[in-house]
């Protein structure tokens, strides 16, 4: 008989970064541009949004990709949420300098990660959408069995499965190990990298890659979010969210080992605090408590109290106002806050790893040091707070 | 290390919704592969599929007020599924320290909502935000709507995982809840898969890929795991929930248990999206980290609840993998292909065939594998092809393996006291 492994706790580093994002695919590079109050909003490329209440979205340059993904054969049976997946587990793995083989097996490298809805275009279905429409434009199952199959690409499944992304990224890296995929919201990509955090703790990996990937900047995307009222702010306000496509992962491994192989440790995990709030399925929650709750627990025994926030809003006006009121009553609305979201638009289920990954970039660096003077500890607060139900709080440490 | 034991199941298939009506099918062989109802599907190279057709939804829809107004088939059979499963456990509602996991496929996207709109009905080519503002119903619904409906309804505090890992995401959510209970990050899981892939972008875009067996005028045969004459998997469509505990929260709330959860794994192929390693490599690892994290050897595993979807590649695969981990007494244990019956639904699967497994340890019977009447020469394992056998053993393995690569693994055990 094997003995059973013993789950210890640790702490857990970000040893890793790949972000790629409207705003850049360089951490510094983003938080330089969010510094300079710098925004990705522009006029989506892929359609026009004048019908929308929404008018721009956040769009990642296909140079940051190509530079990144170069077997176009491969990509060609890619969604962009999976172009974008593999491209920023690239980035990540490089800026970790990990080697498998030499530094640890492929088959003890843990793969999680979270997807978003919507995830594809309409551009890839439209064909299908002209052929199964009859004479007065209402779709036509005979026509779609008849036409509409036979002008779609097999590889549409390829696309449309949420899986897919993650399954990219373990072929293009050769990644071998646990894995888990949630969907669709941000809340899911928080919970991704939690599960990340515990692989490592409970000794299942030895490195984990954790993150996620989102395409909300075309149309059907765009219809869907206009659906769930999440554009509602913009007809109330004349502003609200905007949406983008992005994607990001981190690298995680216990910090004795990072420290062992020498590798640049951005932060370490302290804690992480969660909490449900099952009023909001698709849109912003409308109570503060869920939130202080995620925040309390996030906090609950640190030793370390958070200097820095790294905030969820994201332009929405009422949403914005409830993650505010939870930050009054946490005591934590008179620090620096970073609203990475408002600058690099709303990623959705890439949206927690965007935050966090530039969280961690900041207190290795020392970016916005000078904002935070004065506070005994360098530590920052992540709140993953996007529509959804589910809203985590990460307490990070610098190393 | 806390022990976990499964308390309460819940089924939805399509040979049969309940415990009872599904293990009464499922050991008898009876297929629940027919003709397609639920859409006109004339016009598609695929025109067969395992439909539940055993639950009344608008019945489900009344019952259950959170789903009064839900179109999304998955959510009803999971919601049936779940019903069971919280009963079963004596479970009661209310704030439960307990987590939600489900498995499911992927969103539906209404495709008839689609192509309506976007022709606005003959009035505007083009998708836009008026005609957005005018459509009655949405085009797609969040993949977290049956996990949250669920922790609503029952009281569930979190986290509430929606997990898609297409054909392993059933398994995933079961073996992935077992973890957090063993680790104490809660005491309670209503964990499981629903699925529903029989719509027209379902079934249209499997049969793209040549997935699924075009058998359709011989439904009932038409999905023939391990068979040489295999031509590919049948789209099904289900649900399967069970509650999971630890063993001291069950013992003191007096309720037996059906099973122990022993052990679980994951692997990632790392191969091809669409097909595995012709080694069964990304199989072996989730198998052997199963066995690993169990604490048990191979030779301490009796029975397999196999993937066995059909598809000529899978089903050789996974005997490879079997081979490779178990050696020469891989020829001994009996498998089973739970998909020869209800077909292959997709993030249902894997929580269906846990279910069978758990039957199995309960009742002492293995279900056969049908339409196994030629067996391939590649596929030489005992699988169970004559019709039910008698289970004097104590140990199951259940695999899944999911499309693109995602594999998982669970080892369950009769419950000695």
């Amino acid at each position: 008989m094997v003995q059973r492994k013993e789950m210890r706790k640790c702490d857990v580093a970000v040893t890793g970064i790949g972000l790629v994002t409207p705003l850049g695919c360089n951490p510094g590079e983003i938080l330089s541009a969010i510094s300079k109050g710098r925004t990705a909003h522009q006029k989506p490329s892929g359609f026009d949004p004048s019908g929308f209440l929404c008018p721009v979205a956040g769009e990642v340059h296909d140079r940051c990709i190509d530079e990144l993904v170069k077997d176009r054969k491969e990509a060609r049976l890619m969604g962009r949420d999976a172009l974008l997946a593999v491209a920023a587990a690239r980035l990540a793995l490089q800026d970790s300098g990990i080697v498998f083989g030499r530094d640890c097996s492929p088959e003890d490298v843990a793969l999680v990660g979270a997807t978003g809805m919507a995830g594809l275009p309409f551009g890839e279905i439209e064909a299908l959408v002209r052929a199964s429409a009859d004479d007065h434009g209402w779709f036509d199952l005979r026509l779609f069995g008849e036409k509409g199959l036979r002008v779609t690409r097999p590889v549409i499944s390829f696309k449309i499965l949420n899986n897919m992304p993650l399954c990219f990224v373990s072929i293009f890296e050769g990644i071998q190990g646990t894995n888990l995929i949630f969907n669709p919201w941000e809340g899911q990509g928080a919970l991704a990298i939690w599960e990340g955090i515990r692989c490592i703790e409970r000794g299942e990996a030895r490195l984990a890659v954790a993150g996620g990937c989102d395409c909300k900047s075309h149309n059907l995307a765009f219809v869907t979010l206009q659906q769930y009222g999440m554009f509602d702010s913009w007809r109330r306000s004349g502003t609200g969210m905007v949406p983008g496509e992005g994607a990001g992962f981190l690298v995680l491994e216990r910090a004795s080992v990072a420290r062992k192989r020498k590798a640049c440790i951005y932060c370490l995990f302290r804690r992480v605090g969660h909490a449900s709030d099952l009023d909001a399925m698709t849109g912003y929650t409308s109570r503060w408590h869920p939130l202080a709750e995620a925040m309390e627990n996030g906090m609950r025994d640190a030793e370390t109290r958070p200097g820095i926030v790294f905030s969820g809003v994201d332009g929405d006006i009422a949403g914005d106002a409830v993650e505010n009121e939870a930050l009054e009553r946490v005591g934590l609305a008179r620090l620096p806050s970073i609203a990475v979201k408002l600058h690099v638009t709303n990623l959705f289920a890439a949206a927690a790893v965007t935050n966090v990954g530039l969280a961690a970039y900041a207190l290795s660096s020392g970016a916005f040091a000078g904002a935070a003077r004065g506070r005994s500890s360098p530590a920052a607060i992540v709140n993953c707070f996007g529509p959804g139900t589910e809203k985590v709080s990460f307490l990070l440490g610098a190393a | 290390m806390r022990r976990v034991v499964v308390t309460g199941i819940g089924i939805c298939s399509p040979i049969g919704t309940g415990r009872d009506e599904f293990w009464s099918s499922l050991t008898t062989g009876m297929s629940g592969i027919v003709p397609l109802t639920l859409f006109d599907a004339s016009a598609l190279p695929v025109r067969i599929g395992g439909e539940v057709s055993g639950l009344d939804v608008d019945k489900v829809r009344q019952q259950i007020p959170e789903v009064a107004m839900v179109r999304d088939r998955k959510v009803l059979l999971g919601f049936a599924a779940a019903e069971e499963a919280m009963n079963d456990a004596g479970l009661d509602s209310g704030k439960l320290d307990g987590i939600i996991e489900v498995g499911v496929g992927l969103e539906v996207l209404f495709l008839k909502n689609v192509v309506d709109a976007w022709h606005g009905g003959g009035r505007k080519k083009q998708l836009v935000g008026k005609v957005v503002s005018d459509l009655e119903e949405y085009l797609q619904t969040p993949l977290n709507l049956l996990a949250v409906l669920l922790a609503k309804r029952y009281g569930f505090m979190g986290p509430i995982y929606t997990n898609c890992s297409a054909c392993a995401a059933g398994a995933q959510a079961i073996g992935h809840a077992f973890q957090l209970i063993r680790e104490g990050v809660c005491t309670v899981a209503l964990a499981g898969g629903a699925d529903s892939m029989l719509n027209p972008l379902g079934v249209g875009g499997f049969s793209l890929l040549g997935a699924l067996s075009t058998e359709n005028d011989c439904p009932g045969s038409a999905c023939r795991p391990f068979d040489a004459t295999r031509q590919g998997t049948v789209l099904g469509e289900g649900a399967a929930f069970v509650i999971l505990e630890e063993l001291s929260t069950a013992r003191r709330r007096g309720v037996s248990a059906h099973a122990e959860v022993l052990g679980y794994g994951s692997s990632l192929d790392a191969h091809s999206v669409s097909d595995p390693p012709s080694d069964g490599k990304g199989a072996v690892l989730a198998i052997k980290k199963a066995l690993d994290d169990a604490g048990i050897e191979p030779e301490d595993v009796d029975h397999i609840n196999s993937h066995g979807t059909g598809t000529p590649k899978n089903d050789i695969a996974e005997t490879v993998a079997i081979k490779t981990v178990f050696g020469n007494r891989s020829y001994e244990i009996p498998i089973t292909a739970v998909k020869s019956m209800t077909g292959h639904m997709i993030g249902a699967s894997g929580a269906v065939e846990f279910v069978a497994s758990v039957l199995t340890l309960l009742t002492g019977v293995i279900p056969p594998t049908i339409n196994l009447t030629r067996p391939d020469p590649e596929c030489d394992l005992d699988y169970v092809p004559e019709g039910a056998r008698k289970f004097h053993g104590s140990t199951v393995l259940s695999n899944s393996f999911g499309f693109g690569g995602q594999n998982a693994a669970i080892v369950l055990m009769r419950l000695y006291n």
